[in-house]
């Protein structure tokens, strides 16, 4: 299919796949921040009420069985990171897809959103691989 | 596309597709029931019979979360201080209602709306001398004609200032379901009509429930945009492979 397009116009594909894959980048890494901060102010803060409730005597297992006696807003920022891990799965996945990547990565990337502060992690990862890409030899 | 679809690989992919449609289906469904299961906690929670000392404190205002709880309390009824609220229908027959303040073993009171009379001389008008427990709901003052005085023995509204109740009274008022030792005649019961508090709905876990069901969409999404490009690919392999 490439090889009916004349040399002019297969320069134009050519830049707008990289266009593309510069703007599948950036949503990326936008939703890879957000998700990223959400998820770890929602760990952290879990951390600390979980030592809270263990100080005032509760048992590990109490902090999650129990319903109630949480701030609204840590709450809140659960369910947050729950909206914003879905878009970055859509984001993740247009991405890996752009560039390729093996099913194994992909997954790997997708699951960092749920990991406390593994998106930055995979976000950087992403990042040094697009750098190599737009090294001209291998762009060529 | 598909002939490809059927080829081996895909179909090994497609059967993957479905075993993860399948778990992110039952994972939905768990978080599903978790929502209804803490729901259910909560409304048990309310429905759970408290001592109205514990409830509501001696001084401080009745708190819109413990209107409608039902409560227990032991104590002695003050004839002395029973008021009669008057134009108090029941099933369409007017009448009145008998307020008498339970004084508790602290010594507080709390108003009791014993039920209906059809009149102020009516035999169950008379309140037992008897310690009694009682159980019914905690009501919040009638805040309509709230503050008018007694007439004697009437009252426009249950409230401590029309009451006169004093500072030893606890807020709001109970109105009786039950009354042990029962005695007769007494005054007919009115059901509540006041509404339970509601319960905090579990957001979370609802959001995630419907995540789950939305995520098995997604895969189906994932799968066919995969097919797509490896269709269009194959016609051109050299990208396949190459950022692996």
């Amino acid at each position: 299919m490439r090889s009916h397009l004349s040399s002019q116009n297969w320069r134009l594909a050519k830049l707008s796949t990289v266009n593309k894959i510069a703007g599948a980048a950036l949503r990326y890494r936008i939703m890879a921040y957000v998700t990223g901060v959400v998820l770890a102010s929602a760990f952290t803060w879990m951390v600390v009420l979980i030592i809270t409730w263990m100080v005032d005597g509760y048992a590990f297992a109490d902090f999650f069985s129990s319903n109630d006696q949480k701030p609204g807003l840590y709450g809140a920022l659960w369910i947050v990171h729950g909206w914003a891990y879905f878009l970055y799965l859509i984001v993740g996945v247009d991405l890996a897809f752009r560039l390729r990547y093996s099913i194994g990565r992909t997954v790997l990337i997708l699951l960092a959103g749920t990991i406390p502060f593994m998106s930055f992690v995979a976000e950087r990862n992403v990042h040094k691989d697009l750098a190599k890409r737009a090294e001209p030899t291998s762009l060529s | 596309m598909l002939r490809l679809a059927f080829s081996a690989k895909w179909l090994v992919r497609a059967g993957l597709g479905v075993l993860l449609i399948i778990g992110f289906i039952f994972l939905g469904h768990w978080q599903w029931e978790r929502t209804q299961d803490v729901l259910a906690a909560e409304r048990a929670g309310l429905a759970e019979q408290v001592a109205v000392d514990q409830l509501n404190p001696l001084g401080q205002p009745i708190v819109s979360e413990t209107v409608g709880r039902a409560v227990s309390a032991r104590g002695q009824y003050r004839s002395d201080m029973q008021r009669f609220v008057v134009h108090r229908s029941l099933n369409g027959k007017s009448g009145v209602w008998v307020v008498t303040p339970l004084q508790l073993s602290d010594g507080s009171l709390i108003a009791v709306m014993r039920g209906w009379l059809p009149n102020k001389q009516a035999p169950g008008a008379v309140a037992p001398s008897v310690d009694v427990e009682i159980t019914g709901v905690l009501q919040a003052d009638e805040s309509f004609y709230k503050g008018s005085p007694p007439d004697g023995s009437n009252v426009a509204a249950i409230s401590r200032q029309s009451l006169q109740l004093g500072a030893t009274a606890r807020d709001g008022f109970i109105r009786l379901s039950t009354q042990t030792p029962v005695t007769t005649p007494a005054p007919i019961p009115v059901p509540v009509v006041a509404q339970q508090g509601s319960v905090p709905f579990p957001l979370q876990n609802f959001f995630y429930a419907i995540q789950w069901w939305i995520f098995s969409l997604f895969v189906i999404g994932v799968y066919l945009r995969w097919l797509w490009l490896d269709a269009h690919d194959s016609s051109h392999s050299s990208l396949d492979d190459d950022a692996n």
